[in-house]
């Protein structure tokens, strides 16, 4: 899906939380949303996801302006920030139903549902209620979830939090795959090494607008680095920073 | 001693908050309390005659439920820390013998209350000989063999519990003196404080964590948390075979979902459900619109509280982003099936009970319309989550003269009320799939 915010202005009350916010991303691209605490990361993803109005500009999906948040729902999979599920059923209950409101087919959701159980390590969860697991494996079975879903945008929200490392290396090896499948991704996180690895280009934000966006060498010129120098994208963040 | 004043200051600034931030619902608390005996005790003394042969009785299933709850079914401890309290009693190298020991004598302050209160109305009722002393030293014995149960790693321990409850069973009803009691308790208490190894310590831990927390959140008046904290502290249910086999799509699986997480209701809430409607359909027999309309609230609010729950939550979490791509209508299609079904069949018992007479075809027809409206109530009390809503409240009200014209058979009148149903589900249909969908989904 082919993405575009287009002057995108956000405020709780008298506080504005983005402030003119503009940015494409291209289908089959995998994006870093990154900014320090507060920037308007979830604030951003929650508008384009329609789960929060905006006051002015833009957002289109595909060259369209609009879609009903049903229609968002079908085409856009989500990875919030705090686990949302049913408290009363068990991990794969949870994953059922899901599947089931998403409208997969049972062969489909079988095979999806075995291969994610296998490579998010979730099999001895299953019969498990949810707030009983620790944070990480809530964590897993929000992105179960988000991937049981035919999508063709995903945006996820500090996904690699409370993930073990090799629990991060399954879930980058599932971004690539879903890159593979030309589908997008964003992600909002703070961690800039594991950003670096995965990601194709990068939107920093900070207090509500945008300091740079682009490529390894559009962020690099925009930091003022030469474009021979390694790209660290730490040091480049920071200098955005300091230019600020 | 300095210790012990800054334990006392920390305790008495929270409770002294707690008292100013709930005030009234403390006011309210009292008044209702007020009012509740003012109502009551006239009406006990009115049905004395028939009261004081099974007021003892009804005293002794007290001291034998009080026995089974700590002794036989107990599976929290007597007495908890606070959680800074384990804390500080982990790590900090304080005498465990002597904080243990202040903390089971404070323990027994609750109990000194509820023995003073409970001899004092087993006095005004002449019922029971288990009071004053006795009963003091009863509970206390009971809350320190209650203690040492719930450390004890005794692979026989249910032999134990039963052979201790059976014991104190005998003995409630034994008139022994006070001192055979008092020696048990000491006993009890000598055995407690030489078990500080003897610990369980993280089921112990676990336990005060459950129960500071608990008092913590319902002092704050934090119901999202007691809900969290009760589904963390849940066991996980068994495999459910019935369940994992099916696999429905559509309209259909919000249905699924729904009955689903009923099924995990506990036991208390159905009974509860089950009274609604027992005394509901007790009151319905008259036809006075005032309490017939009373039973029709109480009917109303059995059906609508345990099947609305699910549809609050999917709201809930769509806000979220538990996305859901099924449209409103499917989602109210999936979720007002399940009501319907039994709110026809809750109805069609009612009116058949109501019935003068015997008339097949209007015992199938009457609960149709009316279970119609209490299905499209569940959803509107979920969607708009609250019994204060104007639109819930409104189609309560529509509803409560409906189903009374339905009870007089006044046909014109259900005409009228149908005509004022129209708009209402034209606007608050609307105003529900603005918030299911967001406001660009319309």
């Amino acid at each position: 899906m082919h993405l575009q915010v287009k002057a995108l202005v956000k405020t709780y009350g008298t506080f504005p939380a983005l402030k003119g916010v503009s940015f494409e991303i291209d289908h089959g691209t995998v994006v870093g949303l990154i900014g320090p605490n507060g920037a308007g990361k979830t604030t951003l993803l929650k508008c384009i996801l329609k789960l929060l109005r905006y006051e002015q500009g833009e957002i289109l999906y595909d060259g369209q302006p609009l879609m009903s948040r049903k229609e968002i729902a079908r085409e856009i999979s989500y990875i919030p920030d705090q686990p949302v599920y049913y408290e009363e059923l068990t991990l794969e209950e949870n994953l059922n139903l899901y599947a089931m409101l998403s409208g997969l087919s049972r062969q489909e959701f079988l095979e999806k549902k075995q291969m994610l159980i296998e490579d998010l390590a979730l099999a001895e969860h299953l019969g498990q209620l949810p707030d009983r697991l620790s944070k990480g494996n809530k964590q897993k079975m929000m992105i179960a979830m988000a991937f049981l879903k035919n999508f063709r945008l995903v945006l996820a929200d500090e996904p690699f939090s409370g993930l073990d490392p090799v629990m991060i290396r399954s879930l980058k090896d599932l971004f690539g795959r879903v890159k593979k499948e030309k589908k997008t991704v964003l992600i909002s996180t703070h961690l800039l090494d594991l950003a670096q690895t995965i990601c194709d280009s990068y939107i920093f934000l900070d207090h509500g607008r945008i300091l740079a966006t682009g490529t390894q060498e559009d962020v690099l010129r925009i930091a003022g680095s030469s474009v021979e120098d390694k790209f660290c994208l730490e040091e480049a963040y920071m200098r955005l920073l300091q230019r600020k | 001693m300095e210790i012990l004043g800054l334990l006392l200051k920390n305790k008495f600034r929270a409770y002294r908050r707690y008292l100013f931030k709930r005030s009234p619902f403390f006011g309210a608390l009292l008044v209702f309390i007020l009012f509740f005996t003012w109502e009551i005790l006239p009406v006990i003394k009115a049905n004395m005659e028939w009261l004081r042969p099974i007021l003892p009785k009804i005293y002794h299933l007290l001291l034998v439920l009080i026995a089974s709850r700590r002794i036989l079914f107990s599976k929290h401890p007597p007495f908890c820390f606070s959680l800074p309290g384990l804390y500080f009693f982990f790590t900090t190298p304080v005498n465990h013998y002597l904080v243990l020991t202040g903390k089971l004598l404070l323990s027994y302050f609750p109990m000194l209350i509820i023995s003073f209160g409970l001899s004092r109305l087993a006095a005004q009722l002449q019922a029971g000989f288990l009071h004053g002393a006795h009963l003091f030293f009863y509970l206390v014995a009971t809350a320190n063999f209650s203690w040492l149960l719930y450390n004890s790693n005794s692979k026989r321990i249910y032999l134990w519990r039963f052979f201790i409850f059976l014991a104190m069973l005998i003995l409630i009803f034994l008139d022994l003196p006070s001192l055979f009691w008092l020696v048990c308790a000491t006993g009890g208490f000598l055995l407690a404080i030489n078990s500080t190894d003897k610990i369980n310590w993280p089921k112990y831990e676990s336990h005060c964590k459950l129960a500071y927390l608990t008092s913590k959140y319902f002092l704050n008046g934090d119901w999202g948390g007691l809900e969290s904290l009760m589904y963390e502290y849940k066991e996980p249910p068994g495999p459910s075979l019935f369940f994992t086999r099916i696999y429905v799509s559509g309209y259909k699986a919000f249905t699924y979902g729904q009955i689903l997480i009923m099924s995990r209701y506990p036991f208390l809430a159905w009974l509860i459900f089950l009274c609604q409607c027992a005394v509901a359909a007790f009151i319905l027999q008259t036809k006075d619109f005032l309490p017939f309309f009373g039973g029709t609230l109480l009917l109303l609010s059995g059906i609508v509280s345990p099947f609305s729950l699910p549809v609050l939550k999917t709201i809930q979490k769509n806000e979220q982003g538990f996305f859901l791509p099924g449209g409103f209508i499917d989602f109210f299609r999936g979720m007002a099936l399940f009501p319907l079904v039994v709110s026809f069949v809750v109805l069609m018992i009612i009116l058949s009970i109501l019935a003068d007479r015997f008339n097949p075809i209007w015992h199938l027809a009457a609960p149709i319309l009316p279970a119609v409206a209490l299905s499209y109530l569940v959803v509107v009390k979920g969607v708009f989550r609250s019994v204060f809503s104007g639109w819930f409240i409104a189609g309560t009200l529509l509803f409560g003269l409906f189903f009374f014209f339905i009870r007089i058979c006044f046909f014109r009148g259900v005409f009228l009320v149908l005509c004022l149903f129209i708009p209402y589900l034209f606007v608050s249909w609307r105003r529900m799939r603005i918030i299911y969908e967001g406001e660009h989904g319309v």
